[in-house]
């Protein structure tokens, strides 16, 4: 039996139903076999009713996703590329895009922020006051009034402003996104859920460099963000492209629109049962993750969440050192592996494959070896000083890498060279055994 | 009836102008595949087309279904009874959709037979005329393949399993644009085609239907600047299909071959996701859906220079523009090695090389690119130069006056200690904004003289500048090799290069003595 595309489509969102949890199922299933869905439907709609059944009931809703036939979630993601992410969403008439925590971000908590206004202002007491009157669906004047008059003098909300214009950070991959749907010519209609009027959100959007048709802004209208939506959505063919499930993109399934799940590395990051970073690293390490600095490509499925978490970062710095050193590496790996293809496919470094220690003497060598529990930076004699050596130029060059992307480069540097084994020890042990064992292969 | 099959807007412009130019009183029909242009386009342009009367009906195949009914995708781990059974699939959906015998067509020219139509044509031993799929990729068949695979992996398979892509022996013979194909292509069922010559032989009515039928308005110009047209490539096409690495060899192509002129971007017409005013600021985009073949009927006058990676439409320019720069593939995938190849084009320039070089281990077309746009002529003068990757200079050494090392890693595997010595050392150093896409990035090529005087000539090479669309700066700067860096270098290896570095040492001292 066949199905088409239209009606797959239609069966797609209604088992969706505005569950983040099957979405991110479907996105995953649909990614890994594009066709499978058309092809064999009856096998792909028992999945979605199981994955409807489970995430629906109250005693499984937080039961991490698994998909039949791996271990993990994690296990099949891949994040596609953002072309192929938001081809579909060209053939709408206009898209709507949600810019807090989405497209723009702020890199720091609110109450983070806050403080930092109320340093500026040199005002004590201000972060917690500012706290307190803090609503999205109220314009900043108004808001400001209050603590005026509960501070008893006049506080400019200018302050707060400037500096969000200047905190806010551009997420590389929805803002890409954007600049597809523009060049596709598609009126792109910006939501935002802040304190700003639409005029001021429009200058840090011009100021960011990302294309809009119309700004909208909660605290302009005063409401939420799904309010908003159903105010301005008109016809029931849209694109909304949002990584908030819950307040955007189900709204906006409400009113007809064709959903979009920017799905961030952080979230994934945070349904993985693999240890996370802890303490200020962790939110350093999550927002670099969150730069899209590591898209995945190139990350195959039992290697993702040891590779791509927390080793890829220091490996793929260590394998760019190499790969400027070095035309050609050998390795143990498969040429599926994760290592090999990141060579080949990312530097161009040719790898020839097999051989045991012995044979690694005349070329650098890296290695990563899963069934030994050994990953690591091998070197042979007439390597680099030493795996010590290698390791910390490799941090140096990763965040010199994507210092173009977060200013929270310095903080991530700093912390890195101040033990060198940080990112190490928030990965599990027996990861990373190798790297305290030196050249000794 | 002529039967036509086309798969690209390429193809499209080729088989009309071939109808009108070869087959002008014959009944003619055209199959499209739907994937060519979004429905509603392609509906208005199949009607126009036959309004137009150059085909008697115009045949839209509906490939979506196609891949529906074939009931499974195929990869390169599937067994050969899956592969014959998607391939019957196809075959017997395409039948059941077609109301028409295909082997009653007195002659069959088709592009792309990696779909449907093909396929079917294959399987039933119909024999046709093989399209090229863009100017000059008949002898490119590699590159084809690997442009199949990527945008369609079930296709790939198949055309492999059927010989696909030209390779069958049912295919009788090829249309190509026989100048543009590469050297070395020697295909005796070739028959010369391009559509520059059959547009610029029709008389001017069917000239200007045609060109009105895509709808082509007069471009004009800057006459007080160079103007440069770039013609960029669909995305899926190029070896490393990622955005940020086109817009950064974009970037960087502008701004070592275009910087100061007057930019033309000419989109491929399926480039739709870079915005290039924001890439390019201050360029003009042409129209996205024009073949670039239509280029020169548009522009009251040549362009200065054209540019592109490897674009296969800037073939049909050749005639047309003056300067054409084509980085090749080896760019798509080796971008970050411009700045390698455009600081090797400054080293001759400065020292002011003519003579003759040979290219050894290193791809030669961009540093062909790079020393046209310095203005370095070759071969004028008796002097040789060797470009390698340092592999065979030291066989023959003796025969070359400079020699050019642009691959580090091999140098003290490779050279003596007395090429050492002669060798100047040229940094190039590129800093990037905190917004640019290009990464930090720390290179050293070695220049061997083999006179003194060019020696000192080329250590005080410094060169400073701003690459603008890349939102970065270069420096290069040259300087004679240092000891410490020669130690370096034959510290990493084995005995043997660690005696060279001795060689070098005791030959300084010595020197220094001797001063």
């Amino acid at each position: 039996m066949l199905v088409s595309p239209t009606v797959i489509n239609e069966l797609y969102k209604w088992m969706i139903n505005g569950n983040e949890d099957i979405h991110f199922y479907c996105t995953q299933l649909r990614s890994a076999e594009p066709e499978k869905a058309s092809h064999s439907p009856i096998a792909f709609g028992m999945k979605l009713l199981r994955a409807n059944v489970i995430y629906r009931l109250p005693f499984c809703r937080k039961k991490r996703i698994s998909i039949p036939g791996t271990a993990r979630l994690s296990e099949c993601f891949r994040r596609r590329r953002v072309h192929e992410f938001i081809m579909a969403a060209l053939k709408r008439e206009c898209a709507y895009v949600d810019a807090m925590d989405s497209i723009l971000e702020l890199p720091m908590d609110t109450m983070q922020f806050y403080r930092a206004v109320g340093q500026r202002l040199r005002l004590k007491g201000f972060a917690q006051l500012r706290a307190k009157y803090d609503r999205t669906d109220r314009p900043i004047q108004v808001i400001y009034e209050k603590i005026s008059a509960e501070l008893g003098e006049s506080v400019d909300s200018g302050v707060e402003t400037k500096m969000l214009k200047e905190l806010l950070d551009i997420n590389p991959y929805p803002a890409r996104a954007v600049e597809i749907l523009h060049c596709g010519d598609m009126p792109i209609h910006i939501v935002a859920e802040t304190s700003l009027s639409a005029q001021t959100f429009a200058e840090v959007l011009r100021q960011k460099g990302i294309p809009f048709h119309t700004v909208h802004t909660t605290g302009d209208l005063g409401c939420s963000k799904a309010r908003v939506l159903r105010k301005i959505v008109s016809g029931r063919n849209s694109a909304a492209l949002s990584s908030d499930f819950k307040h955007f993109l189900k709204p906006s399934l409400y009113c007809g629109c064709e959903p979009y799940f920017y799905i961030s590395d952080t979230f994934i990051a945070q349904r993985i049962k693999t240890p996370l970073p802890k303490g200020r690293f962790a939110d350093v390490y999550l927002h670099v993750l969150d730069r899209g600095l590591l898209t995945g490509l190139h990350t195959e499925q039992p290697e993702y969440e040891t590779a791509y978490l927390y080793l890829a970062p220091v490996v793929y710095a260590a394998a760019h050192r190499l790969a400027g050193e070095k035309q050609q590496i050998q390795t143990r790996l498969g040429e599926e592996d994760f290592l090999p293809r990141l060579m080949q496919e990312e530097f161009h470094v040719k790898c020839t494959f097999g051989g045991g220690a012995d044979e690694l003497c005349d070329y650098f060598a890296i290695a990563l070896d899963r069934h030994r529990e050994v990953y690591g930076v091998l070197m042979n004699e007439g390597g680099l000083p030493s795996v010590g050596t290698i390791l910390q130029d490799a941090i140096r060059d990763y965040c010199s890498c994507f210092r173009r992307l977060s200013r929270h480069a310095g903080v991530l540097e700093q912390e890195l060279e101040r033990c060198g084994t940080l990112l190490l020890d928030a990965a599990q042990p027996q990861v990373m055994r190798l790297f305290s064992q030196g050249e000794t292969v | 009836m002529i039967l036509y099959h086309v798969n690209t807007m390429y193809q499209l412009l080729y088989v009309i102008c071939h109808r009108l130019t070869i087959h002008p009183e014959e009944e003619c029909c055209l199959f499209v595949t739907e994937y060519l242009q979004p429905k509603v386009q392609l509906c208005a342009l199949a009607e126009r087309m036959t309004e137009n009367g150059w085909f008697s009906f115009v045949k839209i195949i509906p490939e979506a279904r196609f891949k529906l009914s074939r009931r499974r995708a195929l990869d390169e781990s599937s067994s050969e009874p899956e592969i014959h059974r998607v391939i019957e699939n196809i075959c017997n959906a395409f039948e059941r959709w077609l109301d028409f015998d295909l082997r009653s067509c007195k002659q069959r020219y088709v592009g792309s037979d990696q779909w449907s139509l093909g396929v079917y044509l294959l399987r039933n031993r119909i024999p046709y005329v093989y399209i090229e799929d863009a100017s000059g990729m008949l002898s490119q068949q590699e590159r084809y393949l690997n442009i199949i695979k990527k945008i369609n992996l079930t296709n790939y398979i198949i055309c492999n399993r059927l010989n696909g892509a030209g390779r069958s022996s049912m295919v009788t013979g090829f249309l190509c644009d026989l100048k543009k194909q590469q050297d070395g292509f020697d295909e005796p069922r070739a028959v010369d085609f391009s559509v520059y010559d059959a547009i610029s032989g029709m008389d001017a009515g069917m000239r200007d239907s045609l060109l009105d039928f895509y709808g082509v308005r007069p471009i004009r110009m800057r006459p007080d600047r160079t103007n440069c047209l770039f013609l960029t490539q669909y995305l899926t096409t190029l070896a490393v299909s990622e955005l940020e690495i086109q817009e950064q060899i974009t970037t960087l192509l502008a701004d070592y071959i275009a910087d100061g002129c007057h930019i033309l971007v000419k989109p491929h017409p399926r480039d739709k996701w870079l915005d290039y005013q924001r890439v390019l600021p201050g360029c003009e985009i042409l129209p996205r859906e024009i073949n670039a073949e239509l280029l020169p009927f548009a522009f009251d006058a040549p362009p200065d220079l054209a540019l592109t990676i490897s674009s296969t439409s800037i073939g049909g320019l050749c005639s047309f523009v003056e300067e054409i720069y084509e980085f090749g593939t080896g760019t798509e995938s080796g971008y970050e090695q411009l700045h390698l190849y455009y600081a090797f084009a400054r080293v001759l320039e400065h020292i002011g090389f003519d003579g003759g070089i040979t290219y050894h281990g290193v791809d030669p077309v961009p540093a062909q690119c790079f020393l046209r746009a310095r203005g370095v002529s070759e071969g004028t003068s008796p002097q040789r130069l060797l470009v390698d990757s340092g592999v065979c200079f030291e066989n023959g050494r003796e025969d070359y006056d400079l020699g050019v090392f642009l691959d580090t890693a091999h140098y003290a595997d490779r050279v003596t200690a007395e090429t050492l010595l002669e060798a100047v050392e040229v940094r190039i150093q590129l800093i990037p904004d905190q917004d640019a896409l290009v990464r930090p990035m720390f290179h050293r090529i070695y220049v061997y003289c083999r006179s003194q005087m060019q020696r000192e000539a080329l250590c005080t090479l410094r060169i400073s500048r701003r690459l603008r669309y890349t939102k970065a700066d270069l420096r290069i700067t040259a300087q004679p090799i240092e000891e410490s860096t020669a130690a370096r270098l034959a510290e990493k290896y084995d005995r043997r290069k660690r005696r060279f570095f001795y060689e070098i040492q005791n030959r300084r001292i010595r020197s220094r003595e001797a001063e």
